[in-house]
């Protein structure tokens, strides 16, 4: 008895082991198989517009990607938007596993929201090594343009033209730039001065020119330069403040901007606490550099920007921000100083909505040429900077340049508005612009008869046929017993 | 592999011939059917309202509307059947003591098994194509890119050929069919929800979790891209179950 429990149990630990042993090896393989296809990864997209296949752009910039990046998106969960979202990151992840990709509810993580400054649903962080880009409207474009930004490690330069009085970007004071300086830097720009006396040119590492309220007028031959600069595609900024106008009116009329001697006033900012010679600006102009941007900005005594109406064909002006239309521009100075008081004059004033913020696009003489592209997607790529002749000039100009200072940068939404307008001149440029097709709706709009056949085909034709078919085989199987 | 056409054919047979059959069929078919009238009447409430808004109108295509939530709603009806029609597939041999005389036979165990799978797996398969007429209806009421049906199809197959292998494994650890069925929707709802814990597992688990999850894979497939990684995570999670029966079948043998 003794011996035969012993055989028993021997067989048994001989078997369970073995069996044991055979499904660890098994369970190894198929681990190591899926560790193969888990790092050569392939799919196919079966949508008839490619919904889930990145264009080949985007995919050339995925594999450009050697530094680890970090996606965060801020959605709520269980939304139509995060579902999009999750697609769309999901097909990124694939074209480049390198990617992490982290969904965030800024409802139960505020701390996080905070802490990467999202004021929107929707928002996209795109993250690596101290460096961050904000979407704020997730596309391909937009994500691709982002990742692009990110992994480029040259850093665009930005002048200040200084010998005129202008504030200085070293200047700590209340109304230096000092401010301006150091978010520039944070945004990854490098911030330069630049003295057109002593430069024959604008240097060709210059992504943008400001020129922020000169006291001085200009010289000719500095207003040459510039006139150079912006025909031949760069980028400038002129700000400038009432009764200063920097030797650059005629300037600003040839690129169909004109300025008056005035002085904007705004009964709607004594609401915000300001004074009559603030100017609010609580709405903008539908354009990139005031896309999703909705905070009231302030301009601490700002002259208007009117449109020029004859000018260049390759000309085309936007205005940017208006004041509401309560506010106009006063041109009786004298009574301003002396009495301290302003009235509505019809005849000389400007009415508003009166511009502050205008720009000016100079387009180059041929148009840019348009691709197609693999999968039917119109791909276009602006042209780069080696040529220098086909790229679009473009000017903004500000009826003051108080706004920006360290008094006002951190006023409600002065700051931000003065980056946008920078990031736009400044990455024009580089942008890929990618379109896929607008998909067209399919609306469905059922007849009684056809709404009533969705119903009756799967609930109850379906279903009554499963019935039919089991009462068969149950009589058959009667008949054969 | 000797054994696995005969298995086949019995297996069908027992399973047509049995009244479960037609009942998990006809429960499976109504609500499989529910969900698509849904689906497709608030699909024609939206195109209705969507026709004051031409914006929005353009959002609209049956794929996103019908399809890809059509496709997701037969994934958690499948999850509540699927263990209806394992249970049976080992435990009723062993209750009417037929198990032994089966593995005695001069059929491979593996041929059995596979036998006993595939023939669930096309029953299975046989009730979820029991939607494909609301489909093809559908079809002629709107313009349908019939691939990304396919697609779905293909990964209801996969999804199904998971759940199955893994119905059956519960199915041999017990001669109770209520047992086996409750074991295999536990086991399955655990694969399911797991994925859910991604939220608060640590970053290193959360891959991982999201890995495992067995519905996280079945999504490509809904919105129409076949993913070789989601194919291999089905076809490794069915072998893997299937072994793992096999060995628990032949231990059965030498446990005495």
């Amino acid at each position: 008895m003794e011996g035969k429990k012993k055989i028993f149990h021997s067989r048994t630990v001989k078997h369970g082991s073995s069996s044991v042993l055979k499904t660890v090896i098994f369970a190894a393989i198929l681990v190591f198989v899926i560790l193969i296809v888990q790092n050569h990864p392939w799919r196919v997209d079966l949508t008839e517009s490619k919904d889930f296949t990145l264009t080949d752009q985007t995919r050339n910039i995925l594999k450009s990607i050697k530094i680890p990046v970090t996606i965060k998106a801020f959605y709520q969960e269980a939304t139509r938007d995060k579902i999009k979202a999750q697609d769309l990151l999901d097909t990124y992840k694939y074209y480049c596993p390198k990617l992490k990709i982290e969904f965030i509810d800024p409802d139960r993580h505020p701390e996080i929201a905070k802490q990467y400054d999202v004021k929107s649903y929707g928002t996209v962080v795109v993250e690596t090594a101290g460096k961050k880009q904000t979407i704020t409207v997730l596309n391909e474009e937009n994500l691709t343009n982002a990742l692009m930004k990110l992994i480029q490690n040259k850093k665009k330069v930005i002048y200040f033209v200084t010998g005129h009085g202008e504030p200085s970007i070293n200047d700590f004071d209340k109304n230096g730039y000092s401010m301006v300086r150091r978010e520039l830097e944070k945004e990854n720009y490098k911030v330069k001065t630049l003295d057109l006396l002593h430069t024959a040119s604008i240097p060709k590492d210059a992504s943008v020119v400001v020129i922020n309220g000169p006291r001085k007028a200009l010289l000719k031959p500095e207003i040459d330069t510039l006139r150079k600069y912006v025909d031949s595609g760069g980028k400038l900024v002129v700000m400038l403040d009432p009764f200063h106008d920097g030797g650059l009116k005629k300037f600003l009329k040839d690129y169909g901007i004109g300025i008056r001697n005035d002085i904007v006033i705004d009964k709607l900012s004594r609401v915000f606490g300001g004074s009559y010679l603030m100017p609010v600006i609580t709405k903008y102009s539908t354009h990139k550099i005031t896309q999703n941007f909705n905070v009231a900005t302030f301009f601490p005594e700002s002259r208007s920007l009117t449109k020029v109406e004859k000018t260049r064909p390759e000309i085309k002006v936007m205005l940017i921000a208006l004041t509401s239309s309560g506010a106009w521009a006063e041109t009786d100075i004298k009574t301003l100083k002396e009495k301290n008081t302003a009235s509505f004059d019809p005849n000389q004033d400007q009415r508003g909505p009166v511009c502050l913020v205008m720009m000016s696009e100079i387009s180059p003489p041929n148009k840019e040429k348009e691709q197609k592209g693999k999968n039917g997607k119109t791909e276009k790529k602006s042209t780069g900077n080696d040529d220098a002749s086909k790229k679009k000039g473009e000017l903004v100009a500000f009826g003051d340049s108080d706004f920006a200072n360290n008094t006002y940068f951190g006023l409600s939404g002065n700051g931000d508005f003065f980056l946008n307008v920078i990031n736009y001149l400044a990455q024009e440029e580089n942008l890929i612009t990618i379109q896929r097709p607008t998909k067209k709706g399919q609306p469905l709009v059922l007849t009684s008869l056809q709404s009533r056949l969705v119903f009756l085909i799967p609930i109850v034709l379906v279903p009554l046929l499963v019935i039919f078919c089991g009462l068969v085989v149950f009589r058959v199987r009667r008949k054969q017993k | 592999m000797t054994g696995f056409k005969p298995v086949y054919r019995k297996e069908l047979y027992s399973f047509f011939a049995s009244p479960t059959f037609y009942v998990v069929a006809l429960i499976f078919l109504v609500i499989a059917g529910y969900f698509y009238f849904s689906a497709v009447s608030y699909y024609s409430i939206l195109s209705f309202q969507g026709m004051q808004n031409p914006m929005w109108a353009r959002q609209l295509n049956p794929t996103e509307m019908v399809l890809r939530p059509f496709f997701m709603d037969i994934s958690v009806i499948m999850l509540l059947i699927c263990p209806l029609l394992t249970m049976r597939v080992l435990a009723e041999e062993k209750k009417n003591n037929t198990s032994e005389l089966l593995f005695t036979y001069p059929l491979t165990d593996s041929g059995v098994l596979l036998g006993k799978f595939f023939a669930t797996l096309s029953v299975l398969f046989i009730i979820i194509l029991g939607t494909l007429p609301s489909l093809v209806y559908f079809g002629t009421l709107t313009t349908i890119h019939w691939p990304i049906v396919a697609a779905g199809y293909l990964g209801l197959f996969l999804l199904g050929a998971a759940f199955v292998s893994l119905g059956i494994l519960a199915s041999s650890l017990t001669e109770n069919q209520i047992i086996a069925a409750v074991l295999a929707f536990g086991a399955l709802l655990l694969f399911w929800v797991i994925g859910w814990s991604k939220a608060f597992a640590g970053p290193q688990l959360a891959g991982f979790v999201s890995y495992i999850s067995i519905i996280n894979h079945f999504e490509n497939f809904a919105k129409g891209v076949i993913d070789i990684r989601d194919v291999v995570y089905y076809v490794v999670f069915a072998t893997f179950f299937l072994f793992l029966t096999l060995r628990f079948l032949e231990s059965q043998r030498w446990r005495g």
